[in-house]
């Protein structure tokens, strides 16, 4: 079979797979049996895949996915963050925009604590979302600060997505989790900067409401026993892959310890929280790891066929600039993105634009935080933006489906300012690594 | 069925303890060797092995609460009847996939068991019981394919059910 049949048949049998709602992992291991036994040697090659689906997994890189996602699970079910969020709000009195900026600086504060985009939203949708909805917020201020602030969980570590990516496509997964604080920071700044130039525009958005008068001891004693310690947990996390004394799986250990001990602090711990935090860890990471399960044997077929090689050679072939090509990738990644989730986005593009970006010598920690800030969009993008529904199921029943796509479009826009702006200035993303390796 | 419906959700159960027990393990090593008391070399290698048996072990668990993730933009475009026959078309491929899984999985556990195979790493420990946990899991999966088959044959179908925690 020549190259390009192979890739087809590839590529055509796992979207249309997808496309009838086989559950992806399953969609990836079908393809994986049919092109084992074509391109692997018959039942040898079956077998092969089995093996390889051991191995895919079996990898201490992997390990920061689920104890990053039980970081968040922890503060999240333990009710800690949201004691975090409510403290945020007390120290915002007069502005214009208030609970909108609340919903933007609280979700940067547990997208620090946080991998998980899903726990950050719901955090920031069941605290604040009623009582903007209350206050007579326009849902483009209520929704939209809530589902941009929620995907940043992803760029600032810890970020589970992170990992998964620096793991698959061989990216320093230290130098990605520190390329994410910058462009995560700027993005939270954009939305900020949103948000108070419409409510000063048009402040009928976000009435101005009277807020309970309190003194300055009790405005900012939450914040110090709440907000305060919990940046300690940041600071291990962070401060100990920064300062070179852990491996990105020590420091998520450590993030997972801190919090833990930290919920104890505070009387948070109980039974059932503790065992809903296990299992709604136990479901986000299987899930995420049962699709990479198929990632060495679907990306090896790819090469045995002659798919990956014959695609980079059209590509050469045309003699596109590299700046070119990286756009089109962008682009096939915002485009996958609309319709896909971020783990299959990965382990289709990555057998080609990893070899591709080698090829014409992108730097591979630069390209990784621009396809995380595609897939941060893509939380967020129609039809499929996972982010959508999250905040469709959260929101009263008469705010539709058209008014969610509304409040995201203009933070969508928003980041794909911020995404033009690193692509044009690299060091955006690389500088604070590159000091580190120094 | 109920006492099924229990173990599988111990398999999810066990899976996010095993998580919480490898974090606090390895907290315990970072800070015992670095006040220079004693380390555990092997930990390493059992985290791993922790992370491969809980993604094997809990994914029926995870099917069976329909948290794989799925596109179902189609789904939701399309008339219910249609739905319905797609859902009974992915239900039948999921079985055949995870089928296709447990025989060759079973076959690899099988030959391992055959040659009394070792991995060589810090521990040394036999690869067939490792193995083993890929058709356990291949066949659990194929019973919650059977039991999707024939919610969907009744009528039955999820729609939004996407879970993705990234």
């Amino acid at each position: 079979m020549d190259w390009l049949s192979a890739l087809l048949l590839m590529l055509g049998l796992i979207c249309g797979l997808m496309a009838i709602g086989l559950p992806v992992a399953f969609a990836f291991f079908m393809v994986n049996a049919v092109g084992a036994f074509v391109f692997l040697g018959g039942e040898a090659g079956l077998t092969q895949m089995t093996r390889n689906a051991m191995a895919s997994v079996n990898t201490f890189a992997l390990v920061p996915i689920p104890l990053f996602l039980l970081m968040g699970e922890i503060l999240f079910h333990t009710g800690v963050a949201l004691k975090a969020i409510d403290a945020i709000e007390r120290l915002f009195t007069r502005l214009p925009g208030r609970l909108s900026v609340v919903s933007v600086v609280g979700g940067t504060v547990f997208s620090s604590l946080s991998g998980s985009t899903i726990a950050n939203t719901a955090v920031l949708g069941s605290v604040l979302m009623p009582q903007m909805l209350k206050r007579g917020y326009h849902p483009t201020l209520a929704m939209g600060p809530i589902m941009a602030t929620g995907s940043i969980a992803m760029l600032i570590p810890p970020s589970a997505l992170a990992v998964l990516l620096g793991s698959l496509a061989g990216i320093s997964i230290s130098g990605l989790l520190l390329a994410g604080i910058i462009p995560g920071l700027l993005m939270s700044l954009a939305f900020l900067g949103y948000v108070g130039g419409r409510c000063w525009l048009r402040p009928e958005l976000a009435p101005a409401y009277d807020v309970e008068e309190l003194s300055a001891w009790d405005r900012w004693r939450p914040f110090l026993v709440y907000v305060v310690p919990l940046f300690s947990i940041f600071a291990v996390v962070v401060g100990s892959i920064l300062g070179g004394f852990a491996t990105p799986t020590e420091s998520a250990a450590l993030g997972c310890t801190a919090s833990f001990i930290a919920s104890l602090a505070y009387g948070a711990v109980t039974r059932e929280n503790v065992v809903k935090a296990l299992t709604e860890t136990a479901k986000i990471s299987v899930m995420i790891l049962f699709i990479i399960a198929g990632s060495i044997t679907f990306s090896q077929i790819l090469a045995f066929s002659g798919a990956t090689n014959g695609l980079l050679k059209v590509i050469e072939g045309v003699g596109a600039t590299p700046f070119l090509v990286l756009l089109t990738m962008l682009a096939v990644l915002l485009f996958l993105g609309a319709f896909m989730d971020q783990v299959s986005m990965v382990m289709i593009t990555l057998p080609f634009f990893i070899p591709l970006a080698k090829l014409i010598g992108i730097d591979l920690l630069w390209f990784g935080v621009l396809m995380l800030i595609v897939m941060e969009i893509s939380f967020t993008t129609p039809p499929f933006g996972l982010l959508l529904y999250v905040m469709k199921g959260v929101a009263p029943p008469e705010i539709t489906m058209g008014q969610v796509y509304q409040a995201a479009a203009p933070f969508i826009i928003l980041e794909l300012v911020i995404l033009g702006l690193i692509v044009l200035i690299p060091d955006i993303a690389t500088w604070l690594p590159s000091v580190i390796r120094r | 069925m109920a006492a099924y419906d229990r173990f599988l959700a111990l398999c999810g159960l066990m899976a996010g303890l095993g998580f919480a027990v490898l974090a606090l393990m390895i907290s315990v090593d970072i800070v015992l060797r670095n006040l220079g008391i004693l380390n555990f070399p092997w930990l390493l290698e059992v985290s791993e092995y922790v992370v491969y048996i809980a993604t094997f072990l809990a994914a029926p668990w995870v099917l069976h609460q329909s948290a794989h993730v799925r596109v179902d933009v189609l789904l939701n475009l399309v008339p219910r009847g249609v739905a319905i026959a797609m859902e009974i078309v992915a239900d039948l491929i999921g079985l055949a996939t995870s089928l296709v899984f447990a025989y060759y999985s079973f076959r690899a556990t099988s030959a391992s068991f055959g040659s009394d195979h070792l991995i060589f790493k810090e521990l040394v420990i036999l690869e067939w019981p490792l193995l083993a946990a890929m058709p356990l899991s291949g066949l659990l999966l194929a019973i919650e394919f059977v039991r999707r088959l024939r919610r969907a044959l009744h009528g039955g179908i999820e729609f939004h059910r996407m879970t993705d925690g990234l």
